[in-house]
């Protein structure tokens, strides 16, 4: 027979035991590493031997690392490029689709396509058509007449990066799109009638009723792509492996070879740090201003 | 955008009506370039992965002189796609059942309960969802490592299911806190317990709240590269992402057509049931995003 005071405690105790096993779950293989990364960091780890405190000198090490920080300017300018291109090109598009067309869903799922394939199938796919001598994209550049144009594109350092920045936008856009197509699907058609009384231009009504109504879709766009282009690494690893001469070498390639071919698993994870330091910065960066200016 | 015709004046009308269809016509033209930046690659690989190799070299670009077909048999026996894509559907399959009785349940024991600790334990999940697994991936490895699990699958579904969860317990919680209570508050005074409520009342009106976090934990696992790449070194174990990379490596600069035949019956699965469940699937990849 259970006592009443048992009973109790056990209708007490019923809730942590909803929540029990996604709670282990989620600490042992979430929580957990992001709470050691910073402990990690303080230590010369290779993994066999016996971890010493080393205190900061791993952050020092980061600090002068040119390759590091040549690899974070790399992260910023993918950043900024593929979040320019993936939000102007997804917002063009959504608008044009958001009209009553011949064939519009056809139109979108072509356009969604990119988004449900792996960045390591695009990215194969892409490299073969990048490819200097069997390539797609210099046989048409051929059968244009440009052969002047002809490149190694993934071989050469002026190019490489370029090359895998264009194949992210266009493996995103799609995602972004349909954002916005529910964006605009909110936004209530008796402001463009009001607006079109008044007789405001098409482009007025995009920049005044369109643009500043989807704020809160733009800000969760800029975000996710933002988030992206930092943590960027299958494309990389994928396409060029950081290469030409280190010329698309990002921050998660840097703190790949690091762990996991040379065995520096503090350094690594000090690096791991800073980078988590800069995408929170950014992210609340970002919430900030696009909180800004829906107020 | 729907520029409504005005009563104003005729002349007036015209003139819109023709701004219009110029409009028309240049949403056309523009969709119409996006449309052959997206599809024109997969085309060329349909093509490309149907000729023989002479014909590809000779002709790059336009269709198969005569369909080829040796490169999908290569693709299918040297290449050991139908052996990766096992692997990987059972993967995801594994992350998704785990996902969806792991965040259904949280979701369910956060909704109905007020305890001590709840919110707070939903605050932590929910601060994970700008966290990319990247970051943190040198102690995960550390951690995969000293429970045994490199080069198992559970090495791959348990942080793959850590990774769905916050999204997944965002999206349930959110929906079982819109659901009238009187819900469960009815069937439990017809004497169900909570987890008889929970199966009968609360999950049959959660299916399309399932289907949602099914998609996006399944797709995101089927797609997952960087972790297989680090926790799986037996090439038998290979998911489909991981053995594809491996096989490109090997390959590169060689057969061209073989290569295309590969990718085709690699993306072949994903790109059918995709095409068979767009709707869901841009609704469940999107999720977090719209209702974020």
């Amino acid at each position: 027979m259970k006592s009443k005071a048992m009973r109790r405690w056990l209708r007490k105790l019923e809730p942590y035991g909803w929540v029990a096993p996604a709670c282990c779950v989620l600490f042992v293989f979430t929580h957990l590493p992001i709470l050691l990364e910073g402990a990690l960091s303080l230590l010369a780890a290779d993994g066999f031997s016996p971890p010493r405190f080393i205190g900061l000198n791993n952050y020092l090490e980061v600090l002068s690392n040119q390759d590091f920080w040549e690899a974070i300017v790399h992260n910023i300018i993918y950043a900024i490029t593929t979040v320019a291109g993936k939000v102007a090109l997804s917002l063009l598009l959504a608008v044009l689709l958001n009209q009553k067309l011949f064939g519009r869903n056809a139109c979108r799922t072509i356009l969604f396509l990119p988004v449900v394939l792996s960045f390591v199938a695009i990215g194969v796919i892409w490299t073969l058509f990048f490819n200097f001598d069997y390539g797609v994209l210099n046989a048409i550049l051929n059968v244009l007449g440009l052969q002047s144009l002809r490149q190694d594109w993934l071989g050469s350092a002026d190019t490489a990066l370029g090359a895998v920045i264009f194949v992210d936008i266009w493996k995103w856009t799609g995602f972004h799109l349909v954002i916005y197509l529910a964006g605009l699907q909110s936004i209530p058609k008796d402001l463009y009638e009001a607006a079109l009384l008044d007789g405001a231009s098409a482009f007025q009504r995009f920049w005044r009723i369109t643009v500043p109504l989807l704020q809160p879709f733009t800000a969760i766009n800029v975000l996710l792509a933002s988030l992206g282009a930092f943590s960027v690494f299958d494309l990389i690893y994928v396409m060029t492996q950081g290469g030409p001469f280190k010329a698309t070498n990002v921050a998660m390639v840097e703190v790949y070879l690091q762990a996991f071919q040379f065995n520096r698993f503090g350094y690594a994870g000090a690096m791991s740090v800073v980078l988590l330091g800069l995408v929170a910065t950014m992210s609340v960066l970002i919430l900030r201003i696009t909180k800004a200016k829906t107020n | 955008m729907d520029p409504l015709p005005s009563d104003s004046a005729s002349s007036g009308r015209s003139a819109r009506f023709r701004q219009k269809i110029a409009g028309k016509i240049l949403s056309y033209i523009i969709l119409g370039i996006a449309l052959f930046c997206v599809a024109y690659p997969f085309l060329v690989l349909l093509y490309g992965s149907l000729k023989s190799e002479g014909d590809f070299l000779a002709n790059p670009l336009s269709v198969p002189r005569v369909p080829h077909f040796d490169n999908y048999v290569y693709a299918w026996n040297a290449a050991h796609i139908p052996k990766y894509t096992v692997n990987s559907a059972m993967v995801a399959s594994a992350t998704v059942l785990l996902t969806l009785t792991l965040a259904a349940t949280a979701s369910y024991g956060l909704s109905q309960f007020r305890f001590r600790g709840g919110r707070l334990i939903y605050l932590s999940f929910i601060l994970l969802l700008t966290i990319p697994v990247q970051i943190y991936i040198i102690p995960l490895y550390i951690i995969v490592v000293k429970l045994r699990l490199a080069d198992n699958y559970l090495g791959l579904i348990l942080p793959y299911t850590a990774g769905s969860l916050p999204l997944a317990v965002f999206l349930f919680r959110t929906y079982f806190d819109a659901l009238p209570t009187e819900l469960v508050d009815a069937a439990r005074i017809d004497g169900c317990n909570h987890l008889r409520a929970f199966v009968h009342v609360m999950l049959p009106l959660a299916r399309p709240m399932i289907a949602t976090v099914s998609i996006f934990t399944f797709v995101g696992a089927w797609n997952e590269f960087f972790l297989a790449l680090v926790f799986i070194h037996d090439p038998n174990m290979a998911t489909l992402p991981l053995g594809l990379q491996a096989f490109f490596v090997n390959q590169y600069q060689t057969q061209f057509p073989q290569l295309f035949a590969t990718l085709i019956v690699s993306i072949g699965p994903i790109v059918v049931v995709y095409l068979l469940l767009q709707r869901h699937f841009m609704a469940g990849l999107t999720a977090g995003a719209v209702r974020g």
